[in-house]
């Protein structure tokens, strides 16, 4: 069970990364269209500065909990052989817990955060899009990047059942 | 709690954290975020978590990131590091220990195209290895090569390492990238000549190779034409003021990209490979990022880095010792530590010192990227020795570290040349830029 929801959930991440992969596609384009618009045409695009900030923020929140569920973030591994031993289990699990209630946090206080934004009709200066979306995104990849560590953790209690297997 | 208290109980807390593996994006949010909960009030550290994460991302200079890795993403796809490395071996390949100085020389090449030393290593490594392999060079020398070459990734611009740098101290990243250049050409050039003492002092080490023709030398190095025009494009536009520094880290990708799409060596799957490294390693440098920014407000509670620089700044020692001390501290914590993250944990404590003892911001970040390129290669974590061992997994660990040692002391060397003569670095930027 634990496992086809790990699979799925991981295939999901990895849409959404490649998501992400496309609005950056669409980056590139986008800034040298504005080259060509500025040297070829002499018209510069205004909006250009504010849609590469929002698409930023997509771009990292496509990318994080991919990241994470690929264990893509830098920790130190200097301690993993002690760490690693069974007697330290409940301190793994601890470890993880405290990130996943963390980032949690995070997510329902960027979602009020995106609420109030959206209340005060927040908008970016050139081009008036809304920023509460783009904000929103971020609450939610959060969100996301909590449930990999949440799995983790339970999978520190409850190895994969694959080891298990090639064990035996 | 008195704030200093404070702080060393953080830093406590982090360094534990760290050591039970908590990623240290994570680790720095939670000591920043629970330190400014007790320091200043727990409105404070909450309105932080909201807000943060959304406010460090969509950040305009933060775009060269993405941008630049995707260039190196599909520089890579397109093969032009193994162009290089051929060309290289054909103009230095025939002299003794040549194919080690090819791989040195791609490497710089290559470096100026990706920013990242992992990515210059694995590139290298899987074309120069076979080639060192089949003309019975040592595997100490060819490993060895390999590792170090690859640091030059992050010393020669464009550089990720610099850009987070920049933005960590407020520094102009178009001139942290200018200072780079020349020390990178000398740590270059002293990199080429230890691997000609090496293969001096033992012949057996890099035996040479066929000695290739004028003619065919220029053919071939007319095939790494289309890499030495995209370097001389992005970073001629940065310096020629045609483009911004995110402008040519886009130019850069899409040339890139056309290039790979023309050679015919880009499908499908090899462009959603290349999108899906650049998005893990954009979230991996913006999480560090986003903890950063949680624990630069905490520790700027503690008042530490400006007491510390002040207590520094009074005491009767010479400016010369401080700082040699500050490199030997990074070059011990760099061979446990990712680079990465040691630089985002220590600018915001170190950089006010280097400041009070009159030295220049800029000048630092290119030594401080020389040290941690030193730790890049050191033992016991040296990111870039296990992508070398990925690359040469029957060479054991111990003999590619002892192959690596000559050139961890030509780095030694290029750290004293700087610190003997700051214009290395300075040089460039102030007669190009203005003081």
């Amino acid at each position: 069970m634990l496992d086809a929801f790990e699979r799925g959930f991981e295939r999901a991440l990895r849409l959404l990364a490649y998501a992400g992969g496309l609005v950056l596609a669409g980056l590139v384009l986008l800034v040298v269209y504005e080259i060509c618009m500025r040297y070829f045409f002499g018209r510069p695009f205004r909006g250009g500065y504010e849609i590469t900030e929002l698409a930023m923020s997509v771009i990292v929140a496509c990318g994080l909990p991919y990241t994470a569920i690929m264990r893509g973030h830098v920790s130190v591994d200097l301690l993993s052989g002690i760490f690693d031993r069974p007697a330290f289990r409940w301190l793994n699990f601890i470890v993880h817990m405290m990130g996943a209630v963390l980032l949690a946090v995070l997510s329902w206080e960027s979602i009020e955060y995106a609420l109030r934004s959206h209340a005060h009709g927040d908008v970016s200066n050139m081009m008036q899009i809304p920023k509460s979306p783009f904000q929103f995104g971020v609450a939610i990849s959060a969100g996301l990047f909590s449930i990999v560590l949440l799995l983790e953790a339970i999978r520190v209690i409850y190895p994969k059942e694959t080891t298990e297997k090639a064990k035996i | 709690m008195t704030p200093t208290l404070a702080g060393i109980t953080g830093f406590a807390a982090l360094f534990l954290l760290l050591a039970l593996r908590m990623p240290i994006g994570l680790a720095m949010m939670l000591v920043g975020a629970v330190g400014i909960a007790v320091l200043n009030s727990t409105t404070a550290a909450l309105n932080i978590m909201g807000s943060f994460a959304f406010s460090y991302s969509a950040v305009f200079t933060l775009s060269v990131i993405p941008l630049f890795v995707l260039m190196g993403a599909f520089a890579n796809v397109s093969g032009m590091g193994a162009d290089m490395y051929r060309a290289a071996h054909a103009w230095v390949g025939h002299k003794r220990g040549g194919l080690a100085a090819a791989t040195i020389l791609a490497c710089a090449g290559f470096a100026a195209l990706s920013g990242s030393s992992i990515a210059s290593a694995a590139t290298m490594g899987k074309v120069a290895l076979p080639e060192m392999e089949r003309y019975r060079y040592s595997p100490k020398l060819a490993t060895g090569s390999i590792a170090a070459g690859g640091t030059l990734g992050i010393l020669i611009p464009p550089s990720t390492v610099l850009i987070v740098y920049a933005l960590l101290t407020e520094q102009s990243v178009g001139r942290l990238f200018l200072a780079g250049v020349l020390p990178g050409l000398l740590l270059t050039a002293l990199f080429v000549a230890t691997v000609f003492i090496v293969s001096m002092m033992n012949p057996e080490a890099g035996p040479p190779g066929e000695r290739v023709p004028m003619g065919e030398r220029f053919k071939v190095l007319m095939n790494s034409g289309a890499l030495i025009f995209v370097v001389i494009i992005v970073l001629g536009g940065i310096y020629a003021g045609i483009f911004t520094v995110t402008e040519a880290a886009a130019v850069g990708a899409f040339l890139t990209f056309m290039h790979a799409l023309w050679s015919g060596k880009l499908n499908l799957p090899k462009f959603l490979e290349a999108i899906l490294d650049t998005i893990k390693t954009t979230a991996m440098v913006f999480f560090i990022l986003i903890g950063a920014h949680f624990f630069a407000p905490f520790l700027a509670l503690t008042r530490i880095p400006v007491n510390l620089a002040d207590a520094i700044g009074e005491l009767a020692i010479p400016a010369l010792a401080i700082l040699a001390v500050i490199i030997l501290v990074y070059i011990a914590l760099g061979t446990f530590m990712e680079g990465f993250a040691m630089m985002v944990l220590t600018v915001p404590i170190v950089l006010p010192i280097i400041t009070t003892l009159g030295y220049d911001p800029i000048w630092f970040g290119i030594i401080m990227v020389l040290v941690l390129e030193m730790g890049l290669i050191s033992p016991p974590v040296g990111m870039n020795v296990f992508v070398v061992k990925g690359v040469a997994p029957n060479v054991p660990l111990g003999q590619i570290y002892a192959g690596i040692l000559p050139f961890w002391v030509a780095m030694g060397i290029c750290v004293i040349l700087l610190v003997a003569f700051p214009n290395i670095a300075l040089f460039l930027p102030d007669t190009m830029l203005g003081r």
